[in-house]
């Protein structure tokens, strides 16, 4: 089981990007296996909200609610992967951590107690990028600096110097991921996903254990 | 493949002060992962439609609703609630970290009673409305600041 955590801050566009990369990995393992992608949602409040709209569009979602698996709910993180793995043997688990969390902490989890290397695909929001960051540095810090793919989304909401800037500044946390700018609400071509997959799939041999 | 989907649900356990805006500034020490006290509080009755708690220094609001009318009406109802909420809290000194909602349209009623066996009654009715769930995720003000905002656009 491949795993993959999607990381970024809240309202970043993490489930509007997960929605896109779940179905091209679900038309990609096709006759392949029955359920070759299951979604693990971890939401902070205690109303599911994400998972609703996952579950609406056919997909095979499992849910941690009312915690973070970066901290409060990590124990319940393995337990859980632990039982897809064991109940639908997927190809590939796609984590949507809490816009809270520290997706370098989730992939420590995985690697120290499942001995799982998991890859981070890391959402920047560009429109709100200043703000975040002059708020919380060590938190953008610790949401991109083990990425092997970092999406800049909301492009479309930005000017041009503007996004250079947020590109340049996102990268230089984590100079070797594949970074794209992005408008997550518009479609995107296989192509994409397909190189986006391949990057992640590499960030999983790193450090292998 | 049907979308299916399983909740789990953890205990309330947790109690960690931490300064920061999210999990875990400090250096990770996985032995011990389990038995820290996380800032993580739940100040809530499962019955309300309201229920506050926090994480680290995010105040969540958790609101359950249900707002009569048609579908089209209800919801220009909750995106406006939502909006003046963002505002308000904005207002209040602090910042949103999102505001979002699933909202699940609901019409027709059914009684069924059987007074007898072979004798099924059926009653139909309508009562048009939006079934919603929204979640508050805000930084920089107070539980009892989020609680009065939310409390004054859904109660």
């Amino acid at each position: 089981m491949k795993i993959i955590v999607l990381g970024g801050f809240l309202g970043s566009g993490k489930t509007t990007v997960l929605l896109q990369f779940a179905r091209y990995l679900i038309a990609r393992s096709a006759g392949k296996t029955e359920i070759p992608v299951v979604i693990l949602e971890n939401e902070i409040s205690e109303a599911g909200v994400d998972n609703q709209l996952l579950t609406q569009n056919d997909f095979t979602v499992e849910n941690i609610f009312s915690g973070c698996i970066c901290c409060t709910s990590a124990a319940q993180m393995e337990d859980t992967i632990r039982l897809i793995e064991e109940k639908y043997h997927p190809e590939w688990l796609l984590i949507e951590a809490t816009g809270m969390a520290s997706p370098n902490l989730i992939r420590q989890e995985l690697r120290a107690d499942l001995n799982v290397n998991a890859a981070i695909l890391a959402l920047a929001d560009a429109k709100r990028w200043k703000r975040v960051l002059r708020a919380m540095p060590d938190f953008v810090k610790s949401q991109l600096h083990e990425a092997s793919v970092i999406l800049v989304n909301k492009i479309d909401l930005v000017d041009e110097g503007e996004l250079s800037e947020v590109c340049a500044q996102a990268a230089a946390y984590q100079p070797s991921a594949l970074l794209c700018p992005v408008c997550a609400l518009q479609p995107q071509e296989d192509d994409f996903w397909e190189k986006t997959a391949a990057a992640l799939e590499h960030g999983m041999t790193e450090g292998q254990i | 493949m049907s979308g299916h989907e399983h909740e789990h649900h953890h205990e309330h356990e947790h109690h960690h002060e931490h300064e920061h805006g999210h999990c875990h500034e400090h250096e990770h020490e996985h032995e011990h992962r389990h038995e820290h006290e996380h800032d993580h509080e739940h100040h809530h009755d499962h019955d309300a439609p309201i229920e506050i708690t926090t994480h680290e220094n995010a105040v969540i609001g958790t609101v359950r609703i249900r707002i009569p009318g048609s579908y089209e009406e209800a919801l220009e109802d909750l995106k406006a609630r939502m909006a003046e909420t963002a505002d308000e809290v904005e207002a209040a000194g602090g910042m949103v970290g999102h505001i979002k909602a699933f909202a699940r349209e609901e019409s027709r009623t059914a009684m069924v009673s059987i007074p007898e066996p072979g004798d099924v009654q059926i009653k139909n009715g309508s009562d048009p409305g939006l079934r919603c769930e929204i979640a508050n995720i805000v930084f920089g003000i107070d539980t009892e600041v989020l609680e009065r905002i939310l409390k004054n656009h859904y109660e």
